[in-house]
Formats: C-alpha cells, structure tokens, sequence
C-alpha cells in the first residue's frame, strides 16, 4: 500500500502527523504534510486508512 | 476548507504548549518549585488562545450552529460535555491565577496548588481534543450544506480578525482606567 498527501488540499490541520508520526510528517517551509514511507508498513495499512478518513480536507490519498 | 479546519490547526498548536507545561511540571515535581513567569505564560496562552480565540469559536460559531440543528442524541451529549469542559478549564484557569498571584506574594503553600491545576490542565488538554478530532468534528460536518460550512468558516475568519482588535482594546482600556486612577489621585492630593 502507498499514500501519499495532495499538495493543494493539504491545509496543515495535522491530524496525520499526530495520528501517526512513522509515516506522516510535517515538510519544513510550508508546514504541509508529506509522506515519508515508499510501502507503508503492513502493521500501519489501517491506521493509515483512519487517518485519510480523518482528514477534513481529504488530502491523504491512499493507494492499495 | 472545512469549519472544522481552523479548530484543527489551533488543536496542534494548543498540543505544543500543553507538552511544554507537562515538562516544566515534570521538572517542578522532581524539584518541587514554581515559575510564577512561567505561569502567567502558560494561563495567558490558555485564557487568550485556547479559550477565547478557539473555544470561542467553537462556542459561538461551530456549536451556536449545530444546536439548530436535529443533532443525534448522542452529538447533543458531546456537545454538552464539551461545553461543560469549556468551563471545567475556565474554573481550573481561575484557580490556576489565584494561586500564582498569592505565591507571588510569598504564600509558599499556593504552590502544591498550582502543580496540581498544571497537571490537571496537562491532563484535561489531550483528551479533550481528541474527542473533538477524533469523535465529533467530522461527522457533525454532515448536518450542514456546503454553503453553512463556507458561511462559519467565514465567520471564523471575521472572529479572529476582531480578536486581536478586542484584546488590544480591552488592555488599552484597562491602562486609561489606571492612569485616571492615578492622576485622580494625584489631584485629590492636591486639593487637599
């Protein structure tokens, strides 16, 4: 599975940052999100899955 | 951008100082002291930021809204919990301000009072927050139309604008009232 954060939709709410740190982190300058894993980790596929259906802005596009 | 948006953001932030007060306070709690500059920071930040600028919003706007609305009994329930948090941390916050004035003035007991309103605040942030982000932001977002949710998020945007506005207003006031004060007093003197 891949991810990966839309540029334009991102609004810097955080909540993938936060929900899960091993694969979402803050880029330095614009605060946006990004992606920081090729493959996502079979142990983090679900929460992963959460954490785009929490994002208000419905910027986290997951790929299976 | 949803309403929901600008509450979100704040929560990040609010997280970060919360963080920085649970180390100050593992710090105290190892070395039981105080930081009464630490403090009127930290209750500035919480007062201004969390409670006026981001409660407020949510009280004002986001919850004024969703009350019109035919809510599940169980959104009203959070809702009202959320609410009574509100004033859960206001009280907290007041106790927090006795406590730090009064150590100020040499009390050294008020101290053990404002470890436990720091922890308790440390405590009461996070999850807080996570109810709201993770139980309610969301899926209140589908009582509204496209048009209600662009309408708060501007009125979002107005109330943070006239923030800033008021809070210079009220110290601006607050130091007129204290230089009348002292002029009046100043002139009483001299009729005297």
């Amino acid at each position: 599975m891949r991810a990966r954060v839309d540029q334009l939709k991102c609004e810097t709410i955080g909540i993938c940052v936060k929900e899960c740190p091993q694969v979402f982190r803050f880029q330095p300058g614009s605060k946006k999100a990004t992606v920081i894993a090729d493959e996502i980790p079979p142990a983090l596929e679900e929460k992963c899955r959460k954490v785009a259906r929490m994002c208000p802005n419905e910027a986290i596009i997951i790929q299976e | 951008m949803m309403p929901i948006g600008p509450l979100m953001i704040e929560h990040r932030l609010i997280e970060r100082m919360i963080e920085v007060m649970k180390r100050q306070l593992q710090e105290w709690e190892v070395e039981p002291t105080t930081d009464p500059s630490f403090i009127e920071t930290a209750v500035d930040f919480i007062r201004t930021y969390a409670d006026r600028c981001h409660h407020g919003k949510e009280e004002d706007i986001l919850f004024r809204d969703l009350s019109k609305k035919p809510i599940s009994g169980n959104h009203r329930r959070i809702m009202e919990e959320l609410v009574d948090e509100h004033r859960w941390g206001r009280r907290t916050t007041g106790r927090l301000i006795e406590a730090n004035q009064a150590y100020r003035k040499g009390d050294p007991e008020a101290a053990s009072t404002i470890l436990e309103c720091v922890k308790a605040l440390v405590e009461f942030y996070p999850k807080h927050i996570e109810k709201e982000d993770r139980h309610f932001f969301l899926p209140i977002m589908d009582y509204f139309s496209k048009e209600e949710k662009a309408a708060m998020l501007n009125e979002e945007y107005e109330f943070d604008r006239l923030l800033i506005y008021d809070l210079y207003r009220d110290r601006v006031m607050k130091e007129e009232e204290r230089v009348s004060s002292v002029h009046k007093g100043e002139t009483d003197e001299s009729k005297g």
